[in-house]
């Protein structure tokens, strides 16, 4: 998957820096509105639909290749809900279970792409940054920025651990269950403890538990 | 590089940092502080080094009341509330004093704001999105508007040579720069005291170089936590060495550092370049 950091230059080549992400967020809303409004079987709408995104993709100039690996992944999810969730829907009487698996698939691999898209040509910062604008309650905007700026942190600092681990596994390349949930604990209480830490820190710098930033 | 703050000099009264009988164990039952003294006058740079565990860093964490409050915090409560820390159940004696007023629950706010701590650990220290909107974090909760803090958060970029890392996430940062930045949010509250916790540890050697110079252009009170001796030698007269909780030694940096006994003693080392002088004055004394 690509990192944030590799899909920047599209970003930057296209987008003003300043861009307000809400009229996207907006458009992007409407969109995946639109495609699950879409009766299943009626494909030439929902070709159509997919002929408009190509078209933003190709104008907004985002990294299609990445954005294309970014999707497949997502494409095995999808797909996987949309047969399970096929064989309950009462169109499956009328087109058949293929084909009702595969327009939900459509449907929603659609949908996937738009928001991707949207995450690919705005930074997730600017993202947050126009849900909050548009409303959304600061403790819910404030924790995905929190996990936006510790994932990066958490995901090296998994990597590390288990690196360690390795090295000291003598020769053994799978970890069984039970190493494999003691890291996934380990690495749990290191988030508590630097939770604390980051909590001083912003006790330090004046933190009174009221979100002042500079957007508000 | 000199910046003429009022408030780096600014002293209402008895000298900057007063310490005294200060005794602290962790929850876990170690005991960390037995009892530390320590008097640091206004416009003082003071080492405190010592081998680890000695209490260096828990003693800077209490000059602004994080500690003792931590030891009896409920990990699911979030003790930012500061009515609740001035309930009668936790009240304590105070023990430090900046600036003569006690670091209390009813004087808490105060001290923050008048000392600065620098943590170990960056990442620990910088929590926001962009550089930019982390160094404007703490003027925004000093009750300072956007555009106060955004100025003064940009002006303390510039100070330690980073305004172009404004619109940044911190983590596309280097380690150095993060270290930086970490610099820049605690100059933008204006401290009188500035608190800092191995400043150049895990620092590439021009990295440390130049913060060794960024801190050095600092003016107020400085108190340094550190391992890093020949920094000392360079930003700081003076030297306290903690062993076990205590203050073992206090005086002229120059002095105490060349004590390789007393050093040896606590688990240091004599600084390289005062044994290289030891060595070649001996070399002299011998070829005379």
């Amino acid at each position: 998957m690509p990192s944030e950091a590799a899909l920047e230059p599209a970003r930057a080549r296209v987008l003003p820096r300043r861009a307000d992400a809400r009229a996207a967020l907006g458009l992007a809303s409407v969109y995946v509105v639109v495609v699950v409004a879409v009766p299943l079987g009626w494909w030439r709408v929902l070709g159509l639909l997919a002929l408009v995104l190509a078209f933003v993709i190709g104008w907004l100039g985002v990294a299609a290749r990445a954005l294309f690996r970014r999707w497949l992944c997502l494409l095995l999810v999808v797909a996987f809900f949309a047969g399970t969730a096929a064989a309950a829907n009462p169109e499956r009487a009328r087109l058949g279970l293929a084909a009702t698996a595969l327009a939900m698939a459509a449907k929603s691999a659609l949908a996937a792409a738009a928001m991707l898209t949207l995450t690919s040509a705005y930074s997730f910062t600017n993202v947050l940054a126009a849900i909050r604008r548009l409303g959304a309650p600061a403790v819910f905007v404030d924790g995905l920025y929190f996990m936006e700026r510790y994932r990066h942190l958490l995901a090296q600092e998994l990597a590390r651990m288990t690196t360690a681990r390795r090295a000291r596994t003598f020769g053994r390349s799978s970890l069984s269950w039970t190493v494999l949930t003691g890291l996934l604990g380990g690495l749990l209480l290191r988030t508590l403890e630097r939770s604390l830490r980051v909590h001083d820190a912003m006790l330090c710098r004046g933190w009174t538990g009221e979100p002042r930033d500079l957007e508000s | 590089m000199t910046v003429d703050r009022k408030s780096d000099y600014a002293t209402a009264g008895g000298p900057a940092v007063r310490v005294t009988g200060l005794e602290y164990a962790y929850p876990d039952g170690r005991r960390a502080l037995a009892g530390v003294e320590l008097v640091v006058e206004a416009g003082e740079s003071v080492a405190l080094v010592g081998p680890n565990g000695a209490g260096k860093s828990t003693l800077l964490l209490h000059l602004n009341g994080i500690l003792p409050g931590r030891a009896s915090r409920n990990l699911f409560t979030h003790v930012h509330d500061l009515e609740s820390a001035s309930s009668p159940s936790r009240a304590i004696s105070p023990c430090v004093w900046i600036d003569g007023s006690p670091v209390d629950a009813k004087h808490l706010r105060e001290a923050r704001r008048k000392v600065g701590l620098l943590f170990q650990d960056p990442d620990d220290q910088l929590f926001c999105n962009t550089v930019l909107e982390d160094v404007a974090f703490g003027p925004r909760n000093l009750g300072l508007s956007v555009d106060q803090a955004r100025r003064r958060a940009l002006e303390c970029l510039a100070r330690v040579g980073l305004e172009d890392a404004a619109p940044r996430p911190p983590h596309h940062l280097s380690f150095g720069e993060r270290r930086r930045v970490c610099l820049a949010g605690v100059l933008a509250c204006e401290p009188m005291v500035l608190a800092l916790d191995e400043p150049t540890a895990n620092l590439d050697p021009r990295a440390r170089r130049r913060f060794i110079e960024l801190l050095g252009g600092l003016p107020g009170v400085k108190l340094i936590a550190t391992h890093d001796l020949e920094m000392v030698l360079a930003l700081c007269p003076r030297t306290v060495l903690l062993d076990r909780g205590r203050v073992v030694a206090d005086g002229p940096s120059r002095g105490l550092l060349d004590d390789a006994d007393l050093l040896e003693k606590h688990g240091l080392e004599r600084p390289l370049s005062l044994e290289l002088e030891a060595r070649f004055a001996a070399e002299r004394r011998g070829a005379c």
